[in-house]
């Protein structure tokens, strides 16, 4: 049995997560990770796919000849690995659309992105697969940025009405495109399953541990017809549609029974919090848009 | 469904919204569809917080907006046409 802290929860997990860092010691857990049989079927769900099955309380999640996942009301995840599955790809989906989806029966507001930190508060890079989200993000850890999250960003709104991001998993997961930050992490980096191009690099020596205000979120837009790099504010409801759209697996959302609550934390992150699109031509290089984005928020 | 100059109208109590720099958000809680309104529809919308019709909503309009009172009367009936048709209004 092992004990972890991340996304503010304390979790208690029969399966070793060397993500997570250290293991703590043992206290009542928020969040269980369960070795046990988990069923083929979902039987009252309102959502089968392939992948995925939802129910409002649980949702199963399926991946063939590897592992299967039930996940029940944000506090329990039951894992059945197959019998030959590589334990490192078994946790690789458990850290990310398994604890996403964990975290979203939580009633967080879980946006799709990486973070890193300025002045102690929390810039959010959100996009949707292959936008750049991890390179953007390590590029600007190369100059000196702290590293906040990668892939999961789950808000938490205050009695304030302000949101603050939890503290996540400390590692960045990087194509093995993504050269210039691969290079650079040459050392720490992780080939993180035998059967994925992605790596992994750690943070565990600097964990975050308090959730921190959400200072701004660029929403990053691959296009192919821009000239160069270029960044425009969003207001209004293209604003709101920004951010809906990039929160984690929000398709999902429905089936959840979470629309009404997610339509209302995402129409009170939008008063307080400025959103910016970066659309960028995929070509030019991950540490230009880098240089544009440490000017663009140094003239905030 | 065509609405009726003097038919008065409310908002569909099964729908979210929000002001979003002077545009609206809402949601049908029923099919979880989403819908957005321009300031001018939005400014409609906040009006509907009572029952309206498109002849009282008019006369409201043409004292904000500088706009003929046929031509506003005519835009108002389409816009709620619209509304109407997609549920978003419902006779009061």
């Amino acid at each position: 049995m092992y004990h972890y802290s991340t996304f503010g929860l304390r979790i208690r997990s029969d399966i070793e997560l060397p993500e997570l860092g250290e293991p703590g010691k043992e206290e009542n857990p928020d969040l269980t990770i369960t070795l046990k049989p988990v069923p083929e079927k979902l039987p009252d769900a309102l959502y089968q796919g392939k992948s995925f099955q939802i129910s409002p309380s649980q949702v199963l999640i399926r991946i063939e000849q590897v592992v299967r996942y039930l996940v029940s009301d944000g506090r329990e995840i039951c894992a059945e690995p197959s019998p030959d599955a590589e334990i490192a790809l078994v946790r690789l989906f458990l850290l990310g659309p398994v604890i996403g989806i964990a975290l979203h029966q939580k009633g967080f507001l879980v946006l799709h992105g990486s973070s890193i930190l300025l002045e102690n508060q929390a810039i959010i890079f959100a996009g949707t697969s292959g936008s750049g989200k991890s390179t953007i993000a390590g590029a600007l850890i190369r100059k000196g940025f702290p590293f906040l999250a990668d892939d999961l960003c789950p808000l938490r709104m205050e009695l304030s009405g302000n949101f603050f991001l939890l503290p996540s998993i400390p590692q960045l997961k990087l194509m093995e495109d993504a050269l210039p930050d691969l290079e650079f992490f040459a050392e720490s980096a992780v080939r993180l399953s035998s059967v994925t191009a992605k790596y992994g690099v750690s943070f565990t020596e600097k964990i975050q541990a308090e959730p921190l205000p959400v200072k701004l979120i660029f929403i990053l837009q691959p296009e192919p017809a821009e000239k160069e790099i270029r960044i425009e504010h969003l207001a209004g409801i293209e604003k709101f549609h920004a951010l809906k759209d990039n929160t984690y697996r929000f398709p999902l959302l429905h089936y959840m029974n979470l629309t009404e609550s997610h339509f209302k934390q995402v129409t009170s992150l939008a008063k307080k919090v400025s959103v910016y699109r970066i659309i960028r031509n995929p070509r030019i290089p991950i540490d230009t848009t880098a240089d544009a984005v440490t000017v663009f928020i140094s003239r905030l | 469904m065509t609405i009726q100059e003097k038919t008065f109208y409310r908002r569909n109590p099964d729908l979210i919204f929000s002001d979003m720099d002077g545009e609206t958000v809402m949601m049908s809680i029923q099919n979880g569809e989403y819908y957005g309104l321009d300031e001018v529809g939005s400014r409609i919308w906040q009006l509907l917080e009572n029952p309206e019709s498109a002849e009282t909503l008019t006369q409201k309009l043409i004292e904000e907006y500088e706009v003929p009172q046929e031509t506003c009367l005519s835009d108002v009936m389409e816009f709620l046409n619209i509304l109407a048709e997609k549920q978003l209004i419902v006779p009061a």
